[in-house]
């Protein structure tokens, strides 16, 4: 256990440099599940607004009074096409001056402004809601009301709702929710940096040509050398994956039935994410280099697999290359734990079971490299 | 002496490969990669589309038919309908994720949906509609049959209530933003050479540093040489990311693509005196200071929306000083004002702001390295 030993020596020395980073990817975490938590509470949608009204009549304001009933009227503490240009708000809504005149005498042109970036499903919302209202009060108007009347009547009519019916689907996006939730959606991404960035230190120390050479002329088998060194790791990421585990019992207030299947998934992946990072490390010996490395291969996966961007979001054939990386099956399992996409135990239990494959495969490609880096040094 | 400083400090910097290979090829793989997974996001899922809707009509009913046919025709078509023979074929549709809803047509009308989302609420808004109408005319009918004419006149008016005003003449797909902060990462990332500052001037940090700290060069001009150098490396690793995604990737930056490589080179070499600051802020060892570089550009990024884009607005909105300062963002705002705005102003006042940190993080840089004694090294 002679490797293993100096493994953890070289890892208390690195200690103070691996907390720097365990430190901010807990932070990171925790602004993740505050953000990703937003998604848990989803209800119908409702078009976000802005209204100015320019016409300041009974009519206007009846109007933005009845909009406030349907939609979320809001004043955007940023400009105006910022919050557009983010969707923000989904609508920006000037009533026009001569609103109620116009509208008395029959002319319903141009009786709004709207202001847009881009064109959204906000935006056809209320085109459609504003031209039935100033339909509902034409036709009330043509029925004999007067226009107090009228309006009051195209409320109570627009006040039907229709009898909706829900079934679930095979295709994603159940009960509103795009991706997982919370704590766990973003986990590999912060998995695979944490322990990218803290291994790969250890590593580096361990792999300098010097000492590597100094070890291959000792007895010790590099079959055994390799094995302690997998051993190291993965006793460093239980107990960094412990440590967020924790994190994690905090933030979600302790775990169910199916929080405990995703603290399996993570557990696996944690084990993948040190597999990886003792891989680039072997493959990438200089810690300058490898800290940009760490940020390619985490962020492209996290983008790549549905982390960042839902799954249900990203074409086949990003789908399609993000199949042959670790992080897409935790992703896909995690989305049907957290009712992102339709639940099937045997499913997860696939995603799981490929994970654990991933993990075996990475394992021997680690321990190949490390044989090859032993004869090339001979 | 400045010039010769500055000429073996670049060429220092350049002979780092793997390094300057990473710095390039970093923004290319994630540009790449960013382009394959968003080119089709804005048209699919932001940008409005007909909503593909299954009809089942069990009853022979032409006025719904014309309504139906009247919202699916043109380019400001609400639906995409299919026609469904039965409820199960609808269903089936609507399970495998082809029709968003399914609008049953029988007795009365309803409406079946597998999600709540924005493509929901508006069919719910259209069958909504399409009851009130219906409601009208009874309640017309009822009360005074007479006037009934006049209604559906009125009912059936297309009527164009809203005038549009588009205001920005730029790119509207938002996920151009993660190209943004992209780039404005690769500004960060260049503190890792400005780190190469600290470490090559000073005498405790690297033999070389000790070397210098006896050359009877004064300090100044050794750092600023030194400076320099990694500030010419900044620009270039920058400019060379603009290029690949503008001419290789294709991304549209709009017609000011000479403005963008003026921000990305200033965010170049607002990243390397960062990369200065924190060097001489940081005592021990480099790993510390990388460690620490990692954590601000990073930390930065995520603050910037590079991980998730919604953080921006949030930010914008709640706390705006810390976009402010935060060197990643206001990198990435001076390429989003420049797309999003006619005018300079917003663009120039993001300008300034890089000009005055760049200004600041030297000033703190050299404060901090001068006038260093040593006992013995």
């Amino acid at each position: 256990m002679q490797v293993y030993k100096l493994f953890m020596q070289i890892l208390k020395k690195k200690m103070p440099v691996a907390m720097i980073y365990v430190v901010l990817f807990m932070v990171l975490c925790l602004a993740f599940a505050a953000k990703g938590s937003e998604e848990t509470t989803f209800e119908e949608s409702k078009v976000s607004i802005v209204i100015t009204d320019n016409d300041n009549t009974a009519e206007s304001k009846a109007l933005t009074e009845y909009i406030g009933k349907r939609c979320r009227v809001v004043e955007p503490k940023m400009p105006k096409n910022d919050a557009l240009y983010f969707n923000h708000i989904s609508f920006s809504l000037t009533i026009n001056e001569g609103y109620a005149k116009k509208l008395a005498a029959g002319d319903t042109d141009d009786l709004f402004t709207e202001e847009y970036v881009h064109e959204n499903y906000g935006a056809a919302y209320m085109e459609n809601f504003l031209g039935e209202y100033v339909g509902c009060v034409r036709a009330a108007v043509a029925a004999g009301d007067d226009m107090s009347a009228a309006v009051k009547s195209a409320e109570e009519a627009m006040d039907i709702d229709t009898e909706v019916k829900m079934v679930s689907s095979d295709s994603g996006k159940m009960n509103g929710f795009e991706s997982g939730s919370g704590f766990f959606r973003y986990l590999p991404f912060i998995l695979i940096s944490v322990m990218m960035y803290t291994l790969s230190a250890v590593m580096v120390a361990i792999n300098k040509k010097e000492v590597r050479f100094r070890t291959n002329c000792s007895s010790i088998s590099p079959t055994s050398y390799g094995g302690q060194l997998l051993a190291g790791s993965v006793t460093f990421v239980m107990a960094a994956w412990v440590l967020f585990m924790v994190l994690g019992a905090f933030v979600c207030g302790g775990f169910d039935g199916k929080g405990w299947v995703q603290v399996l998934n993570s557990g696996i992946f944690a084990v993948i994410s040190a597999l990886v990072a003792v891989i680039v490390s072997m493959l990438i010996n200089a810690e300058q280099t490898i800290n940009i490395v760490s940020n390619v291969v985490g962020l492209a996966m996290s983008f790549m697999c549905g982390v960042f961007v839902p799954q249900s979001m990203l074409s086949d054939g990003v789908l399609a290359v993000g199949r042959f990386m670790p992080m897409y099956w935790y992703t896909k399992a995690n989305d049907m734990l957290t009712g992102a996409a339709m639940y099937s135990a045997g499913k997860v239990t696939e995603c799981i079971a490929v994970e654990a494959g991933f993990c075996a495969a990475l394992a021997a490609v680690a321990l190949l490299i490390f044989k090859l880096r032993v004869r090339a040094d001979n | 002496m400045f010039f010769n400083e500055f000429k073996y400090s670049l060429l220092t910097t350049l002979r780092d490969r793997r390094f300057i290979m990473w710095m390039i090829l970093f923004p290319m793989a994630l540009g790449s990669l960013f382009k394959a997974a968003f080119s089709d996001i804005y048209e699919n899922d932001i940008k409005f589309s007909p909503i593909p809707t299954a009809i089942v009509q069990t009853q022979k009913d032409d006025i719904f038919k014309e309504v139906i046919r009247s919202v699916s025709k043109g380019k400001d078509a609400l639906l995409k309908v299919t026609y469904a023979d039965s409820a199960e074929e609808a269903e089936k549709l609507l399970k495998d994720g082809k029709v968003a809803g399914i609008i049953t047509k029988d007795g009365t009308l309803g409406l079946t949906v597998a999600s709540n989302g924005m493509d929901t609420t508006i069919l719910k808004a259209f069958t909504d509609r399409y009851l009130t109408e219906e409601k009208l005319i009874k309640d017309t009918l009822e009360k005074d049959p007479m006037k009934l004419p006049a209604l559906t006149a009125a009912l059936q008016d297309d009527l164009k209530t809203v005038k549009k005003v588009r205001l920005t003449d730029g790119v509207s797909d938002p996920y151009i933003t993660y190209f943004f902060n992209l780039l404005a990462m690769v500004a960060a990332c260049s503190s890792v050479t400005g780190l190469n500052v600290v470490v090559q001037n000073q005498a405790d940090q690297s033999p070389l540093g000790a070397r210098k700290g006896c050359s009877p060069t004064p300090k100044l001009i050794s750092t600023l040489a030194v400076l320099a150098g990694c500030w010419l490396t900044g620009m270039m690793c920058t400019a060379v990311s603009v290029s690949f995604l503008a001419f290789v990737l294709k991304v549209d930056f709009g017609s000011r693509l000479g403005f963008v490589y003026l921000a990305a080179m200033m965010g170049g070499i607002m990243g390397n005196s960062m990369g200065f600051m924190i060097g001489s802020l940081v005592k021990g060892s480099y790993e510390k200071k990388n460690a620490a570089a990692m954590v601000v550009s990073l930390g930065g990024s995520f603050l910037s929306g590079l991980m998730i884009a919604d953080i921006k607005p949030d930010i914008m909105e709640k706390a705006p000083i810390v976009n402010a300062l935060n060197p990643n963002a206001v990198v990435c705002d001076s390429f989003y004002y420049l797309n999003l705005d006619a005018g300079y102003d917003r663009f120039i006042g993001k300008m300034v702001t890089m000009l005055v940190m760049t200004v600041l993080f030297t000033a703190v840089g050299f404060i901090f390295t001068r006038r260093k004694k040593y006992a013995s090294l």
